[in-house]
C-alpha cells in the first residue's frame, strides 16, 4: 500500500520520491526505536536476558549441562556461529541422557518472538501455556535473548 | 489402518493445526495457530486492514 | 517511479534530511511510529500532503510491511 501513496506524491508534483517497502515491521522486528504511546513502555527485547547461555548441536548434553548449572541457569538455547536459533533446553531436556547430543536431546525449532511485542500480551501468553520462558529473536532468527515469565510480571508491575 | 489421533483447532479460527503455536505442546488447552498468534501478539496486522486513517 | 529502498537507505536518506511519513491509520501510527516520521494516512495525501510536506526535500513514505 505504500506504492500507492509514493506514486501518489509523484503525481503531486513530489520529484524525489522513495517507498520502504518493508516498512514498519521490518524497522521494529531488528529492534530499532520508534516513537508513540507504546515506545514508552518496556517491550519482550528490553526484558529479554541477553546473557542466556547458548550452546552449539555438536555439543554432549552432560558438558552443557554442567556449564549452564554452573552459570546458575535452567535453559539453554542452541544457537550456530551466527546466533540463528536452533532448539531449546529447558529443565526437562537438560535431564534427559547426558551422552546424548545436544542435537537429539533439544527442542528444535522452538516458537521465538519479537523484540517489539507488548509485555503485557507475552505475560498473558505465557501465563495461558504455562510457558516459564520464551526465547526473543530477530525477524532473521538470531537469538535477542531469553524471556523470563517471572521478569516481565515484575516489570510490568514496575511499569504500572 | 486409519488416524485417529485428534487434531488441535485453533482457538482464534478453529482450523485445525499441528500444534499450538505458542508453546508447542501437544493437547494445550489454549492452542493457538501460527497466523492468529502473530495477530494477536501484534508482530502482524489483520488482513484486510484499513491504510485511510 | 518511486524508488524502493531498504532499512540502511531510509537511514542515511533521513540523516541526510529526507522526509518520513508513515500512511497507516491512527491508532497504528499513533502507538509506535519511526522517530521523526510524519502521519499522512493514505486518505488524506490528496488533501494534504503538498500543505504538510515539503516539496524541495526527499520524501520516504512506509506502511507496516509489503502487504
Amino acid at each position: 500500500m505504500s506504492p500507492r501513496a509514493a506514486w501518489r506524491l509523484e503525481s503531486l508534483g513530489f520529484s524525489e520520491v522513495y517507498d520502504y517497502v518493508d516498512g514498519k515491521n521490518d524497522w521494529m522486528s531488528a529492534g530499532l526505536p520508534t516513537e508513540g504511546t507504546n515506545a514508552q513502555h518496556p517491550r519482550a527485547g528490553d526484558v529479554a536476558r541477553k546473557d542466556v547461555p547458548t550452546c552449539a548441536l555438536t555439543e554432549k548434553l552432560g558438558d552443557v549441562k554442567a556449564r549452564v548449572r554452573a552459570q546458575g541457569w535452567d535453559a539453554v538455547v542452541v544457537v550456530n556461529a551466527s546466533r540463528v536459533v536452533f532448539g531449546l533446553l529447558r529443565a526437562k531436556e537438560l535431564e534427559k541422557d547426558p551422552e546424548l547430543l545436544i542435537e537429539q536431546a533439544m527442542r528444535p525449532g522452538p516458537s521465538t518472538f519479537r523484540t517489539f511485542v507488548a509485555l503485557h500480551e507475552m505475560l498473558h501468553k505465557m501465563v495461558d501455556h504455562k510457558l516459564e520462558s520464551s526465547v526473543i529473536s530477530t525477524s532473521d532468527g538470531r537469538l535477542v535473548g531469553l524471556l523470563l515469565q517471572e521478569d516481565v510480571a515484575a516489570a510490568l508491575e514496575k511499569d504500572k | 489402518m486409519t488416524d485417529t489421533a485428534a487434531k488441535e483447532k485453533c482457538k482464534g479460527c478453529n482450523r485445525e493445526i499441528d500444534v499450538c503455536a505458542f508453546c508447542q505442546e501437544p493437547g494445550c488447552p489454549a492452542a493457538i495457530c501460527y497466523s492468529c498468534q502473530n495477530i494477536e501478539l501484534k508482530q502482524t496486522l489483520p488482513h484486510p486492514h484499513t491504510h485511510g486513517g | 517511479m518511486p524508488k524502493e529502498i531498504r532499512r540502511e537507505e531510509v537511514r542515511k536518506l533521513v540523516a541526510a534530511g529526507a522526509q518520513l511519513v508513515e500512511v497507516l491509520p491512527s491508532p497504528e501510527y499513533e502507538e509506535d511510529h519511526l522517530p521523526g516520521a510524519i502521519h499522512v494516512p493514505l486518505r488524506k495525501i490528496d488533501s494534504d500532503a503538498r500543505t504538510v510536506l515539503d516539496g524541495g526535500r526527499p520524501v520516504i513514505v512506509y506502511c507496516w510491511d509489503t502487504a
